[in-house]
Parts: structure tokens; sequence; C-alpha cells
């Protein structure tokens, strides 16, 4: 408590203040590039940070990294097209509510969630680091392969009633994600003799592809506008004040978010898919999910935010990066002299702190910049879609090859764009699709080196504590999930029957 | 009732593509060795026998629908819209190629508003311009992003 003390009196200064505003608008532009995202954000930044006071370098760095997660959601919101990965399932219902002319709603749900989840986040990083990092270092391989698992129990769910085309769209998924070198053996796979394909698929182009590039087909082929009323209604307060209504909603996601982010190689889609599909499933009305439900909106921006409070868990406790964003940022950290570890909280209390301070009130400054821009940003929804179509292509394509710097990339993104629109039109689910890819690399890196961490015996995925624990909660959502399909399925037969 | 038969024709031809390449992915792993083969294995095998089963649901629903449907003149209408569009793609591919991702951007943001059926050349003029600045700026100034500067670079 003390160290968040110490640092408020840091960031409380005029220059400050105006390096946490700078970073905070750094981060929302950057994140709501298509391709660009937090890392690259980050990274970016990091050569303006030499020579700059340490303080500084924290909160510059610290704000943007908040702001670049909120910023994904405003083009996800708006244009279909996550500007980063943890904002793909924002897709789902952000978007069907800039279609229903409430996009100024969505972004405050998608602000005032994001905020929330951080905050949560961040309080959660301070309070309890040492004993999260610590719990993470016992989560092998086996445990990651029963998380995967447990991921892909809810493909039930997201395939709503197209329960054989919802696992073939996983299981697809999951194929494509083995594209590339086997991860254990090193063995080429599915690759054709093509060397792109030994890297495996990159995530950034399918996701600009899946989204951005089917996106410009659907609109170019319907025609008018994406706000089907042609006018923008509700507003950014009323968006922030429902996001509050969803309390159990905001808590349950940013757990979720902490959670995924503290265990190093999960990831913030798998957090916020995961996040998403749990609260569709504890929801009583389902059914509202992907039309347009304020808690699909609220469930993956609340955990999407969450990760980065949960992914600096291992990253400054331990010196082990939760992701490749924090993997970045420790290297900022580091040469504003900040050096990981257990003791870092007693040793290092003001610089933490300050960071920390940053963290939290730049989930205030992108809420308020969101406020601001709300308005004006939501009159993309009432532009024709004419004129939208070769602006979503220039910004997709322009994601997809930022990444790499790779023309390859871009045919890949184009590949998965048509692809998407065959999946949307032949309805097979783009969601479980994208948890196969995800959640693949996951499953099978686990079960391989849990098996060669066990000797070729099966029973390490049952005798370890964490595992057997992940294990049985995976058989009772398959059973439940099952049961649930079963159910709805027989009432659909008897509602049809009655009419 | 001619619109939903067509679409579940194409979501079989799509579900047989499907099946094609899950089966040619199974085949492929007989040539991998130890761990690298058993995932892809079981996946393929999975999903290979899902999409049988898919296959033969959409067929049974197809021939149902059918039956009900054959007094009906059956029209296919194509889509000249998706035509451009699916065009527009890998020629926009190649442009950045030819013309660098710049140049061919803006040709991009010229051309397709208008094969597309807007006619307000001052409105496609002007967002044209934004949304070409605001890349431009954006991608290549601040992010200094190394584009495909093709022939003329």
């Amino acid at each position: 408590m003390e160290f968040l003390l110490l640092g408020l009196g840091n960031v409380f200064t005029i220059t400050n203040l105006f390096f946490l505003l700078l970073g905070t608008i750094i981060g929302i532009v950057m994140g709501a590039l298509p391709g660009v995202g937090p890392a690259l954000t980050i990274a970016l930044l990091l050569p303006f940070t030499f020579g700059m006071p340490p303080e500084v370098t924290l909160i510059l760095l610290g704000s943007a990294f908040s702001g670049s997660v909120f910023g994904g959601s405003i083009v996800a919101i708006l244009l279909n097209t996550p500007g980063t990965a943890g904002n793909a399932a924002t897709t789902f219902d952000g978007h069907e509510l800039a279609k229903q002319g409430k996009a100024g709603q969505a972004l405050g749900l998608a602000a005032a969630s994001s905020a929330i989840g951080g905050i949560i986040s961040i309080l959660v990083l301070s309070f309890f680091a040492p004993p999260l990092a610590r719990m993470s270092v016992h989560f092998g391989p086996a445990e990651q392969f029963m998380l995967g698992l447990l991921g892909l129990s809810v493909v039930a769910l997201a395939a709503d009633n197209n329960f054989i085309k919802g696992w073939i769209s996983a299981g697809m998924g999951l194929l494509v994600s083995m594209i590339g070198l086997d991860l254990i053996s090193g063995q080429e796979r599915f690759t054709f003799g093509i060397t792109y394909l030994t890297d495996g698929i990159s995530f950034i182009p399918t996701m600009v592809g899946l989204f951005a590039i089917s996106q410009v087909i659907i609109l170019a082929l319907s025609g008018g506008t994406i706000s089907s009323g042609g006018n923008v209604k509700g507003g950014f307060l009323k968006g922030a004040v429902t996001a509050l209504k969803y309390r159990i909603t905001l808590l349950r996601s940013s757990i979720i978010g902490v959670l995924f982010g503290t265990v190093p190689a999960l990831g913030v889609y798998a957090a916020s898919f995961f996040a998403y599909l749990t609260e569709k499933r504890a929801s009583k009305e389902p059914d509202k999910f992907g039309k347009g439900a304020p808690q699909g909106v609220v469930a993956p921006e609340a955990a999407n935010n969450a990760v980065v409070g949960g992914s600096l868990v291992p990253t400054l406790a331990l010196g082990i990066p939760g992701s490749s964003t924090a993997a970045v940022l420790l290297g900022g950290l580091m040469i504003a002299g900040i050096a990981p570890g257990y003791r870092l909280f007693t040793e290092q209390a003001d610089m933490v702190g300050t960071f920390f301070v940053a963290m939290l009130i730049a989930q205030l400054a992108f809420f308020i910049l969101g406020g601001l821009l709300a308005r004006p940003l939501s009159k993309i929804v009432v532009i024709p879609n004419e004129l939208l179509v070769p602006g979503i292509m220039l910004l997709g394509v322009a994601g997809a090859f930022t990444m790499r710097n790779s023309m390859a990339d871009v045919i890949v993104c184009l590949i998965f764009g048509v692809v998407g629109y065959l999946f949307i039109k032949t309805k097979y689910p783009i969601v479980c699709f994208i948890l196969g890819f995800i959640l693949g690399p996951i499953i099978e890196k686990g079960f391989q080196r849990a098996i060669l961490m066990s000797d070729g015996s099966y029973s390490i995925f049952v005798t370890r504590p964490g595992s057997l624990v992940l294990f049985l909660l995976v058989v009772v959502m398959f059973i439940i999930g099952t049961t649930n399909l079963l159910r709805s399925q027989r009432k659909n037969k008897n509602t049809t029957l009655d009419m | 009732m001619i619109s939903k038969i067509l679409n579940i024709n194409g979501q079989l031809i799509f579900s047989f593509i499907l099946l094609f390449l899950v089966i040619s992915m199974v085949l492929m792993t007989g040539n991998y060795v130890g761990g690298a083969k058993l995932f892809p294995q079981i996946v393929g095998v999975a999903v290979g026998f899902l999409i049988v089963v898919d296959i033969t649901r959409q067929i049974l629903i197809s021939r149902k629908m059918k039956k009900t449907t054959t007094n009906e003149a059956e029209t296919k209408t194509i889509n000249i819209k998706l035509i451009i569009i699916l065009c527009a793609l890998p020629i926009y591919y190649f442009l950045i190629k030819f013309l660098g991702y710049l140049l061919a951007s803006a040709v991009v943001v010229l051309v397709v508003p208008f094969l597309l059926g807007m006619r307000n050349i001052k409105l496609v003029l002007i967002t044209s311009t934004i949304i070409w600045l605001l890349v431009y700026l954006l991608f290549s100034v601040l992010l200094n992003v190394p584009f495909p500067k093709g022939v003329f670079g």
C-alpha cells in the first residue's frame, strides 16, 4: 500500500501528467490501428524513453500499454475490425450494437469495462503479485493442456445450435494452427515446401482477414450504411452506466483476465474469448449474445484489459514475461532501472508505485478521452458502405503487413478474408474456428511436453493436483455443455411442433 | 425457397471442399513421425467424420426441400458486387507489388467506390483523400512502416 502512496506523489506533477496523457493518446491511436497492438506500440516508444527520467519512462509506457488495449475496441465496434487480438471477441456484440445505431453506447460499454478491468487487475497486481507469481510457476504443461481443453469445452456454447458445424469449425482452427514446425520435434507439417509456412500461420493477419476483409465483402454486398437506422442513438455515458450495472460480469471477466494473464503463453485473445463465452453460458438469455447484448461487450473488454495487470505478475515478481507485450515492457522497465524479482516491491517501492499509479490513472484518462471521441467516431457508422469498403481494405492490408513487414502476411490476410466470408455464408461459426486456432498450440504443446516430462505416462494429467482439478472441470463443462445443447434442441423442437 | 436451396447447395460444395482439405491433411501426416502426427491425425479424423455427418444431413434436407419445390422455376442470379469485390482483393495485392502500397491504395480508394455504385464524385474525392492521408500519416510517417514501393520506388 505504501508504494502506491509513494507513486501518487511521483505522478502528480504537470510534466508527468502531460506524459501520461500523451502515452494514453498514443496508446489509443496505435491500438486502433489493426496489426499494431500494444507490443509494437511500446517497442516504438522505447527509443524515445532513452534519456528520460525513469519515472517519466514508466508513466509513458504504462499509460500507452493501457490505452492501446482500449484503442483496439474502437475499430472493433465501429468497423468489425479488431485493433488488437484481444478485441476480436468484442466485435460479436459491439459491432451489432453499432449496426443498431448504438455505436456511442457500445464505446461507453467498452471504455467503462476496460477501465474497471484494468483497475481491478492493477489492484490485484499491487497486492497479490508474489503469491500469484508463485502459483503461476506451478502451472506446468499438464495444466496448460487441461486449460486448453477447458477452453475448447465452450465450443458447443459458441456454436449455438450449429453443434456439428461448431466442432468442424473448431477442428479446422486446430488443424490450421498445426501448420508449420512441430513445437517439440521440429518437423515441418503441412508446409508444402513453402518457407513462409514453417513459422506457422501468423495470428494477426488471420484475425484481420477473418474479421476485416470478410467485413469488406459483406459491406460491399449490403450497400447502405453500417447503422441500419441511418442515425446514431444513445450516448457514451449511457453505455458506461449500463456497464456498471453488470457488476458480476465485470468482476468475473476481470478475474478471468487476471488469471489468464498470470499464466505465461495463454494470451489476451484466449482470455477475452473465454470471458465472452463464460458470460454467455452464465446468462439467462444466451440467445441475445451476438445480437448486441451489452454483456457481450463488457465481458471481453474487462477481461482483455485485466490481462494487462495479470501478465505483469510473473513479469515483475519473477522476471518471466506473461505475454509478448510484457516482454517488451520488461525491457523498458529495466532500462528505467527496475529490476524484477521478489524484492522489487520493497527495494524499489517508489518506482513500482509510480508505474502502478500511472497505469491506474491511465484507465481514467482513456475513459475520459473515449468519451470525448465517442460522438465524432460514432459518425463512421453512417458513412456509406461504398466509401468504407476501400478504407477498411487499406487499414486491414496495412495492419497485416505492419506486423512483420511481409507481403506473404497480406496474402494470408486476403485468403482468410474470403474464408471468413464463406464461413459466415455457410453458417460455420467463426468464433469456434478462432477458439481452435488460439488453443491448438497451447493444447498440443502442453500435451507433448507433459508426456515428455512423464516419460510417456498419461497419468501426469491426473496425478498433479492442478491438472486433476482442471480435468474434472473439463469433464463437468463438457457434460453441462452437451446437456444444455440437447435441452435447447428439444425445446426448439417442441416450439416448432406447437407452431 | 429457391435461395434456400441454392444456399444449401453452396453449403454442400463448401463442406466437400473442407472434407477434401481434411482428408489431404490426414494423408500427409503419414510422413510424420512420433508426436508430430498424433494430434493432426486425431483432429483430422474427428473433423472428417463430423463433415461426413454434416454432408449427409445437408443432402437429406436438400432432398426434402426439392420435393416441395419441383414446380418452381429455379433461377440463379449472379451478384455483380460480389464478383467486383472478390476481384478487387487480388488486384489490390498485385497493384501493391507493382505500384507500391501508397499508390495502389490511392487507386483503390478512388476506384472501388465507383465500382460499387457510388456516383457522388465530390464525396468520393473528399473521403478518399481523408482515408489515404490518415493511413499515410499513421503507418508511413508515424510508424515508419517500410511499405512496398513498387516499380516507381
